[in-house]
């Protein structure tokens, strides 16, 4: 009887510490199993470039007649893309504050990558003086002062795309891969590639299949699309007047691997915020063979504009006396 | 007491155990199986992930499953890479298959072989390019040949009101599953005696995992592929030393939905009594079977 009880108890505590060690998960490991590095996430995501916020209290949200405030803004670039010579212009109502002898500054940031994964951010700032005696009778009165930052951005997307050559499917081959469109949502910047279909135009000429892709772009942030060309974005941040002219354009280029693509048109006026644009072959370079296999490839679009955003912080000036 | 039993139990049954009789039933048919060509990617050479502007080996492992050909001297085919973009990845597109030896009596696994793919990855900074999937697709296109034989019993008077002894019956059909070492194979024979012949309905059925090819088309194999190629099988057989003598076109025969139907026939013997003879039938045809691997490849930061 106590030796059945012993072994009893043996045999509990065995399941018991199966149990344990059942639950217990080993740490994950770093690397994959026979080196390498494990895969990282994309930095290529958000639809946001630069992304400006006010410091606490600068502006403050009262000022006293005739005092400093600082003005201050930090400026993150959240996108992909690196920002070297962007503007950043500081306004406040002329009548209410003085702003010294500069209004903007200039700055460069460099954008998210897989060795900087958050990007990089900066503080720009100037210092306003309320002027004295401008309240007359009242107690308090508020005004807005706003930062715009005015910068040129790109938008890069590498698109696998099947390069199909069988278009009318009478080869009897199973294919490495099929025809179809993609849907995107962003890439690391404020305008977005949101479509690209596919589709093979025959040459009978030279039994050759020429691709064609049809590329949807939209701003997706939430400030304004400028021109690139000359800085023309940058009359945002100036006191030249911005007409429906400067606004919506961007730049379209595409390549795939050794081959590049013209685009029509080169240069698109987002209509509604969105619009569509075409890549193909040009017409003298000769297209894929009918009798190529069909493959993967990657399809490499390049956008490029202007951007202009904006903050604004409401501010009360109050009577000194 | 009950110790000693328990031990006795034991015992007895390791004594049962070990007194097993030899296996004296011959080694297993190799005639057998589905399968003809079979590709396997080596996964790891090279990893699933590698980086740009580096070369590589994509390394196949080739084996012949099926019982074709009795001889390893020759190559019965070729291998053809595709599905990558050849901007990016520089490799020779087709090889040869290595000559492998079909299973047989003294080789019941068939012949096995590596095939290597060597490869170059482009500095992907010149193509603009972070990451590129490659998939690999790898064709294999090879002739082939079943060889199904079976011993059938032949009545030649059925319905003989004579009370005789048979020395057999012959069954409505002979039915036959797992092949008889490659991808097209004899599924069913039905044998009906006639008045002055011996009719013989043959079903024959692509049961691999590919697709047949005429044999004779084998150089537009396997991106020039249509329907004037595909499915088609040249059919032989023989009962006895007796050609059979077929209906329609076999020369090649036409699979519908992976199989068909022929009807043939032979001579009635002379002989009256029932007896066993061998069938004889034999398939040439052409096949195709495809594997597919996907390979990440990472710019150099």
């Amino acid at each position: 009887m106590k030796m059945g009880n012993n072994n009893l108890t043996f045999i509990l505590i065995l399941l018991f510490l199966s149990l344990i060690l059942s639950g217990c998960a080993l740490p994950s490991l770093p690397f994959l199993p026979g080196g390498g590095r494990a895969p990282e996430a994309s930095f290529r995501t958000g639809t946001q470039g630069l992304v400006l916020t006010f410091l606490q209290n600068a502006p403050p949200r009262e000022v006293i007649e005739g005092q400093d405030a600082q003005l201050k803004a930090r400026i993150e670039n959240r996108g992909a893309t690196d920002v070297t010579n962007a503007k950043i212009l500081f306004t406040a109502e002329d009548e209410l504050f003085s702003t010294g002898e500069s209004k903007s500054a200039t700055f460069s940031l460099q954008g998210k990558s897989p060795d900087f994964p958050l990007g990089d951010q900066t503080i720009e700032g100037v210092t306003l003086k309320a002027r004295e005696n401008v309240l007359g009778q009242r107690e308090r009165i508020s005004t807005t002062v706003r930062a715009i930052a005015c910068y040129q951005y790109e938008t890069v997307l590498v698109a696998p795309v099947c390069i199909d050559t069988d278009i009318y499917s009478t080869r009897q081959i199973e294919r490495v891969c099929s025809q179809r469109d993609h849907g995107f949502t962003s890439q690391g910047a404020p305008v977005a590639i949101t479509r690209v279909e596919t589709e093979m135009l025959y040459s009978s000429a030279d039994d050759t299949v020429k691709p064609q892709f049809k590329i949807h772009i939209k701003n997706v942030g939430n400030g304004y699309v400028l021109k690139s060309e000359n800085e023309e974005y940058k009359k945002a941040c100036s006191a030249d007047p911005i007409t429906f002219d400067d606004l919506n354009y961007v730049r379209v280029s595409a390549n795939l691997p050794d081959k590049e693509l013209t685009c029509f048109p080169e240069e698109i006026k987002l209509r509604g915020q969105e619009d569509i644009v075409r890549c193909t072959f040009s017409a003298n370079e000769r297209g894929i063979s009918k009798n190529t296999p069909s493959y993967t490839s990657p399809l490499h679009v390049k956008l490029e504009y202007g951007y202009t955003t904006a903050i604004s912080r409401e501010v009360t000036i109050k009577s000194s006396s | 007491m009950r110790r000693n039993i328990i031990f006795a139990i034991i015992f007895l049954a390791l004594f049962a155990y070990g007194c097993t009789p030899p296996d004296t039933r011959p080694t297993t048919d190799f005639r057998r199986g589905s399968e003809g060509i079979v590709m396997n990617f080596v996964q790891t050479m090279p990893p699933p992930t590698i980086y740009d502007d580096s070369n590589f080996d994509l390394i196949v492992e080739v084996r012949n499953r099926g019982a074709y050909p009795q001889d390893s001297h020759r190559s019965i085919g070729a291998l053809y890479i595709s599905g990558f973009d050849t901007n990016i990845i520089n490799m020779y597109n087709s090889k040869n298959l290595p000559a492998l030896e079909g299973k047989s009596a003294h080789n019941p696994e068939g012949g096995f072989d590596i095939v290597t793919f060597h490869g170059g990855v482009v500095d992907f900074k010149r193509q603009n390019i972070e990451r590129y999937e490659a998939n690999f697709k790898l064709d294999a296109c090879y002739q082939y040949e079943t060889i199904a034989s079976e011993t059938i019993c032949i009545d030649p008077d059925p319905h003989t009101l004579q009370r005789v002894d048979k020395v057999c019956t012959p069954p409505s059909a002979y039915t036959f599953s797992g092949g008889q070492g490659g991808p097209v194979a004899v599924t069913r024979i039905e044998q009906t005696v006639l008045s002055e012949s011996i009719q013989y309905k043959i079903t024959i059925r692509n049961i691999g995992n590919g697709r047949v090819i005429d044999k004779n088309a084998l150089a537009r194999c396997p991106y020039d592929l249509d329907h004037t190629v595909l499915n088609k099988v040249r059919f032989s057989g023989r009962v006895s030393q007796e050609q059979l003598s077929c209906a329609q076109r076999i020369d090649p025969l036409t699979l519908i939905n992976n199989e068909a139907t022929i009807v043939c026939t032979i001579e009635k013997p002379s002989q009256r009594s029932a007896y066993t003879t061998p069938i004889n039938i034999k398939l040439e045809y052409g096949y195709t079977s495809s594997a597919t691997r996907r390979i990440t490849i990472l710019g150099t930061p």
